[in-house]
């Protein structure tokens, strides 16, 4: 197995490892064996697709992992639309492969450069189509939302990011890069279409759940994008946030589906005040929350750095506009998320809710500390990732780019302080708010939980955001292209369908045109040979 | 080893007649009995098999006679294994056939084995047209077994297509007899040599129209999709899993040994390549749009068949690739459609509809593992057989630089994928826990269960460790010829030319 194999099997091994300690730390549900086998087992082909070089096996893996993902989601109808785009996008790897072997003999990932752009193409469709990436992000939704939620974890962790591992091996086995710009650059900005679309997903959503899943899928298409741009900035850059990514949603998901256990729900409108009861889980998920949302002193402000400062070296505006609207986004759901789990007013089912035991919390305390220090300290993490991509790109530790040298320590450290001081002015110059009291405001007889939406500000919460990003989402989401193409391929059903029309006599007639036909045909080919 | 291979055609047909005395003990006795039989076929079966893989062909003379004046038997591996898979799928049918059918009806299924078990193994043109006849009068009967409006209309359909069907293979027969005076295959391959090319242009669209009915061949394989869901579970299962494919059999096996001089092979290849392509395109994009499961899993049917008729049109040119292809979809078809029909058809009977959103209401574990592990073998999902068989159908396409033809294909999977899974996560998401009729419901659907997660990895496993799957393949002509008159009293210089 090469370094970046490596690399990537250690944070597979780890987060895979922390997740079946959270699982096993909870209750008897969670501790249930089959969804930890399951994860192992998947722990198991996603090493085995690491380490290979050749298509066949790369090819079995993947589509190993894609059925036990479908599998592990344990809920077969709202996983249907992930596993036909993902066999969509299989049959199209197989096809490449097929070719190549035609054309070079060989199975080699390496010899897909000899079998031409158009190969290359076909072999990354699934990496496109299991990143989500527009017009393939129509399944994200009913996955995340439908899955068993013992396995979101490691699938907003883990598998949504596989496309990101296909890329990065593809390309870099190739001997030589043949020109593929119309399809890198069709892909960078669908792809930050598409960040901006989940993240307008996300910041809409009425579901913890729902809003990590689409904020998972507006990180990844960036990192996705820094991918295809190839360089050493963005690829180091991409590396470095792809672990920060994995990180935060380890540790928030981890709060979610705790909460979820306690409460049985993991709406918004059923959460509210529980810092209160999690204080420690507060802490570590509004630093993860900090990270996601890019600022420092948190991880997530490094890796983005280095993304955006690899497109605007390379003079690639228009992406950098598009991912920092996604930016942008990811700001307001990271604070709806924190302000409606942690914040915001008390509900009834703080009752419920606890701090995580000692066990299950270290998942979460663990993902906000490395993330933390992937912020203060970044140069070891870079040192890691120069090293898995050593023989590809120069070590990068200490970023060269077009407007100057960076020193991401320096940074962070500047803005750490800046932060800092804030922090501490606010301490000091705001007043001191106060709880109110459980029931205050209320004078009816009891709640009327059917009509929480009603009064519950915590629902529809940017009403204005959403109403602004509407059309978008709409557009996007692709119901419109999904009803068309099921018309008209429900035409050509129709029409063929009509072939059988139940009639003896038709059938019959179907067998003496079938004769005669041949015959003529056969003997025409025939007499035309001779 | 020989009397062996008889034997397996003897015992049912004996088990058949006797039926109608077992009969009056119960129809449980019957079901024991048909059984019992079915399953010494097989353990014979396995045995000939095991013999076949370790040496060469095996020709079984019948008293004395030997050909081409007298009947004879021919078995290669591949029909070895032919005749292995269809006496396995009939055991497994039996046993999970329930409790509800009489005595007639397993006397009808031994008389079908017997029928198919001569029709894979004879060497003789007429006993193929008898044998063929048997299959197909014993399934419309099967057919119309509930003696209901539909499955009686299926079963007329059936009846008087498969009939014209018969007639153009008839007549097919008569055409070589009056040309060549002989009836015994070996010795009409090497007289086709001599025949004008008109004539030979019109036997092989005879042959092939009129066993291209009862193979599910496009456009001839409209009766298919009404008898399919009219038909008893156990029924829908063995037409798909084994008639039909059985039919094609015979009809590849004659199209090698009749057709393929190196002038007509070609033109023989791309018509065969065609009407696959037709049959699998039309098939699925059908199949897509059912909403009854049973007719949907037909269509299916009618689309393997079709990926099996590209299969053998790509082996002509690449037999490395298109033979192994063949060999392994057929395998996949036969486990997996027989399952799927067996657990299907059960739970679909049990709801009393065959609609895609109501017919899992109530599933067994076994059901839904076999729903499961089916669906994803005929899709084609790694390790299964399927996989495999489609990938080297792919690659054998490729190799003959099919590339558009590739891509056709390989979108069309991606729909039968679609409405297998979706008749898959139905069974997989049925809420109700449904109770079998007797414990060899569930058995059956494990052992098929078990079959296809095995096949796919012990061929992988095989072809590691120096197993040839290219040995099972269709024998070519001369070899043929050459193996049967070396039994023949015909060997050593006299004219065989009569």
């Amino acid at each position: 197995m090469d370094r970046l194999g490596l690399l990537f099997t250690w944070l597979t091994l780890g987060l895979a490892g922390l997740q079946i300690l959270f699982l096993l730390a909870g209750d008897r549900y969670t501790r249930r064996p089959w969804p930890i086998l399951g994860i192992l087992l998947l722990t198991l082909v996603l090493v085995g697709l690491y380490s290979t070089k050749d298509m066949l096996y790369f090819f079995l893996f993947w589509s190993a992992s894609t059925w036990l993902t479908f599998i592990l989601s344990n809920n077969p109808r709202k996983a249907f639309g992930y596993l036909w785009v993902s066999l969509l996008g299989e049959f199209a790897m197989l096809s490449a492969i097929g070719y190549t072997y035609a054309v070079t003999g060989s199975t080699a990932l390496s010899s897909l450069a000899k079998a031409g752009p158009t190969a290359i193409a076909l072999f990354c469709l699934p990496f496109v189509v299991k990143t989500g990436v527009i017009p393939f992000n129509f399944w994200i939704g009913d996955l995340y939302t439908g899955s068993d939620k013992r396995f979101v974890l490691f699938l907003s962790a883990i598998i949504s990011k596989l496309g990101v591992f296909g890329i990065l091996r593809t390309v870099s086995e190739l001997p030589s890069l043949p020109n593929l710009a119309v399809w890198q650059n069709l892909f960078i900005y669908l792809a930050g279409i598409t960040a901006i679309w989940s993240a307008f997903k996300a910041v809409g959503s009425e579901d913890a759940i729902e809003a990590l899943s689409f904020s998972s899928l507006s990180q990844v298409t960036f990192i996705f994008a820094s991918v295809l741009l190839w360089s050493a900035v963005s690829v180091s850059g991409a590396v470095l946030h792809y672990i920060n990514h994995m990180l935060i949603k380890l540790g928030m998901f981890s709060v979610v589906i705790y909460i979820w256990r306690k409460i049985g729900s993991t709406e918004y409108t059923a959460m509210g005040d529980f810092v209160r009861r999690m204080p420690v889980s507060f802490l570590f998920f509004l630093m993860l929350g900090i990270s996601l949302a890019g600022v420092p002193p948190m991880g997530g402000f490094n890796s983005k750095w280095l993304m955006y400062e690899a497109f605007i070296s390379k003079g690639r505006l228009l992406p950098v506009l598009l991912f920092f609207v996604a930016g942008v986004g990811s700001f307001l759901y990271v604070y709806r998320l924190l302000h409606s789990i942690f914040l915001g007013r008390k509900k009834a089912s703080i009752s419920l809710v606890k701090e995580m035991n000692p066990l299950q919390i270290i998942p979460l305390v663990v993902s906000g500390l490395v993330s933390f220090l992937i912020g203060a300290y970044v140069k070891p993490f870079m040192g890691l990732t120069s090293r898995a991509l050593t023989g590809i790109f120069d070590p990068v530790t200490i970023t060269k780019t077009s407007i100057g040298l960076v020193n991401l320590s320096l940074v962070l450290e500047v803005f750490g302080l800046l932060l800092g001081v804030v922090v501490i002015l606010f301490w000091i110059l705001l007043p001191k708010h106060r709880y109110a009291p459980d029931t205050e405001g209320y004078t009816a007889a009891a709640y009327l939980p059917e009509q929480i939406r009603l009064w519950d500000y915590s629902y529809n919460f940017y009403a204005p955001v959403n109403r602004l990003g509407k059309a978008f989402v709409d557009l996007f989401s692709l119901g419109w292209l999904a009803g068309f193409w099921k018309e008209y391929i429900a035409g050509l059903g129709l029409v063929l369908r009509g072939l059988y029309n139940g009639r003896l006599a038709t059938y019959g007639a179907y067998i003496m045109l079938t004769l005669s036909g041949l015959i003529v045909a056969l003997s025409l080919l025939v007499s035309k040979g001779s | 080893m020989t009397k062996l291979a008889v034997y397996t055609f003897a015992l049912p047909l004996l088990a058949g007649f006797l039926m109608w005395f077992v009969g009056r003990l119960g129809n449980r006795p019957a079901k024991a009995f048909s059984a019992l039989t079915s399953l010494i076929t097989t353990v014979l079966a396995g045995k000939v098999l095991l013999s076949l893989l370790k040496g060469s062909s095996i020709v079984v003379v019948f008293g004395g006679w030997r050909p081409p004046l007298g009947i004879n038997f021919f078995l290669d591996p591949l029909a070895g294994l032919w005749l292995f898979s269809v006496n396995v799928l009939m055991f497994l049918a039996v046993i999970g056939s329930g409790t509800r059918y009489s005595w007639r009806f397993y006397g009808l299924l031994m008389i079908l084995l017997a029928g198919l078990n001569g029709l894979i193994m004879s060497g003789d043109l007429f006993n193929v047209f008898v044998f063929f006849e048997i299959v197909c009068l014993v399934s419309f009967a099967l057919v119309a077994y509930y003696r209901k409006r539909e499955s009686i209309e299926a079963g007329v359909k059936y009846f008087v297509l498969g009939s014209v069907a018969s007639s153009l293979f008839l007549l097919a027969i008569a055409l070589i007899y009056g040309k060549t005076g002989t009836l015994n295959l070996a010795q009409i391959s090497y007289l086709s040599n001599s025949w004008p090319a008109l004539f030979k242009l019109v036997v092989f669209v005879l042959i092939l129209v009129g066993l291209g009915v009862e193979s599910g061949v496009f456009p001839l394989n409209a009766w298919l999709f009404d008898a399919h869901p009219a038909a008893p579970f156990p029924v829908s299962a063995l037409l798909s899993g084994i008639v039909i494919e059985s039919a094609l059999y015979v009809l590849l096996r004659l199209v090698g040994l009749f057709f393929l001089d190196k002038g007509a092979v070609l033109l023989v290849g791309q018509t065969l390549l065609l009407l696959g392509v037709l049959t699998f395109v039309v098939a699925e994009i059908v199949g897509f749009y059912q909403r009854d499961v049973k007719r949907a899993l037909a269509y299916s049917s009618a689309g393997q068949i079709g990926l099996m008729l590209m299969a053998f049109a790509v082996g002509l040119s690449r037999p490395d690739l298109g033979s192994v292809a063949l060999v392994l979809l057929f395998l996949n078809h036969l486990l997996a459609k027989g399952g799927l029909f067996l657990s299907v058809g059960a739970v679909s009977d049990r709801s009393g509809s065959r609609d895609l959103d109501r017919f899992a209401e109530e599933c067994a574990f076994s059901d839904k593992v076999v729903g499961l592990v089916g669906g994803l073998s005929l899709v084609g999902a790694p390790p299964f057989l399927g996989f495999w068989g489609k990938v080297a159908l792919v690659f054998g396409l490729l190799a003959i630089n099919m590339y558009a033809l590739v891509g056709i294909v390989l979108a069309v999977m991606v729909l039968e994928a679609i409405y297998l899974m979706r008749i898959s996560s139905a069974m997989l998401t049925a809420k109700g826990e449904g109770r079998q009729d007797c414990p060899g419901q569930a058995l059956s659907l494990w052992v098929l269960s078990l079959l296809m997660l095995g096949a796919g990895v012990l061929a992988v496993y095989g072809v590691k460790k120096g197993v040839d799957l290219s040995r099972l393949r269709f024998t070519p002509k001369q070899e043929y010829i050459q193996t049967v008159y070396d039994v023949s009293a015909y060997k050593g210089g006299v004219d065989i030319d009569g």
